[in-house]
């Protein structure tokens, strides 16, 4: 490799260091990098990648012992911050979608048993969904509802009475094709539904409680929390600190 | 450039770079470059690692610049007083370690070449 190009991707790398080292010390460092290609009668290529390694880690080093400035610190914590955000928006949807899962393996097997001929009535009350303990399980429920939306048969009860979601959810999963839906019949009740219409024009729906899972999502906003106050924290040390400025020339 | 930092002992450990940087300068002033080369008979060492570290070791009063090339194109720089005490200090505290290794039977091996 020619010495020209050499230099010239070396000193692109000098980019990774602050601007005041480069200010510094920028000529010193391409003068030892002339030197090391001149003593060198091939193997440039390898020399290069050593000199670029070497300022990928001491250039960061560099940067890292250099305090930040105001702007590049409100940069980093801004861009940490959209990041974790964007990661505690994501975790928060898989989670939600978990207490789908086992809702629609509900309503595929009532489909599949209806489909062979199964009455409706082999749902029988059995659970009560606004018990503490059906709550804070993973239990499923599963319910069968007519055209008009009144319920004809149900595996569990809430307060004694079938549940019964507003009529109003069933047209409007028939136009908008959404089968999954999120039931609140109370405060402290929320539910993950799935409701997949029959052909005959009733409705299949089987239901979890979103209790486990909303504990779930408070454990990971603490997570995310502690995260983002540990890099903001982080920013304001790389801000605030104070260093020596680097050697003046003589 | 003054410094809290005046004992030698203070300045110890010291870190394989420092230590390779000071030893080179030991028997005299020389260029980066020249630094480099000989550092690196015991540590790895780049020109960002040299000069980031013969910042601080200037900063802290170890070394000075002593002047430029005649093309001024090469800075040299010497170890101070203190940077030698230092350097003295290491080397003991090395031996120190060397001697507790040997009394707990560990022998240096032969490397071939």
């Amino acid at each position: 490799m020619k010495l020209d190009r050499f230099l010239r991707v070396y000193a692109l790398s000098l980019c990774l260091y602050p601007k005041a080292f480069r200010e510094r010390y920028r000529e010193q460092l391409l003068d030892a990098a002339r030197q090391a290609h001149d003593e060198r009668q091939s193997g440039h290529g390898r020399l290069l990648l050593v000199h670029l390694r070497d300022s990928l880690g001491s250039g960061l080093w560099e940067r890292i012992s250099t305090p930040l400035r105001p702007l590049h610190a409100v940069l980093l914590s801004g861009a940490a911050t959209l990041v974790l955000l964007v990661m505690a928006v994501t975790a928060q949807q898989i989670v939600r979608r978990q207490a789908d899962v086992r809702p629609r393996q509900a309503v595929a097997s009532i489909v599949a048993r209806l489909g062979q001929g199964a009455d409706e009535h082999m749902l029988q009350p059995r659970e009560e969904i606004s018990d503490l303990d059906w709550l804070r399980s993973d239990h499923t429920f599963a319910a069968i509802y007519n055209p008009a939306g009144e319920p004809i048969a149900a595996s569990a009860t809430l307060h004694g009475a079938f549940p019964h979601p507003p009529g109003a959810i069933f047209p409007r999963i028939r136009q908008t094709g959404r089968t999954v839906i999120t039931w609140q019949p109370e405060n402290r009740v929320r539910l993950a539904l799935t409701v997949r219409p029959l052909p005959n024009g009733n409705y299949v729906v089987a239901g979890q409680s979103l209790l486990p899972f909303e504990r779930r999502e408070g454990a990971l906003r603490l997570s995310f929390a502690i995260a983002w106050g540990l890099v903001l924290c982080a920013a304001g040390g790389l801000f605030f600190r104070r260093s020596a400025p680097y050697a003046p020339l003589r | 450039m003054s410094t809290a930092r005046t004992s030698p002992e203070d300045h110890l450990p010291l870190t394989p770079a420092v230590f390779a940087i000071l030893l080179a300068l030991a028997d005299g002033e020389k260029h980066g470059y020249a630094i480099m080369q000989e550092a690196r008979e015991h540590v790895s060492m780049g020109p960002g690692t040299l000069y980031g570290t013969l910042d601080r070791l200037l900063t802290s009063g170890l070394v000075v610049e002593t002047g430029l090339s005649e093309d001024e194109r090469r800075r040299y720089y010497r170890v101070t007083q203190l940077g030698r005490r230092v350097l003295t200090a290491e080397t003991a505290r090395l031996q120190r370690a060397v001697a507790m290794a040997q009394d707990k039977g560990i022998r240096p091996v032969e490397v071939k070449a």
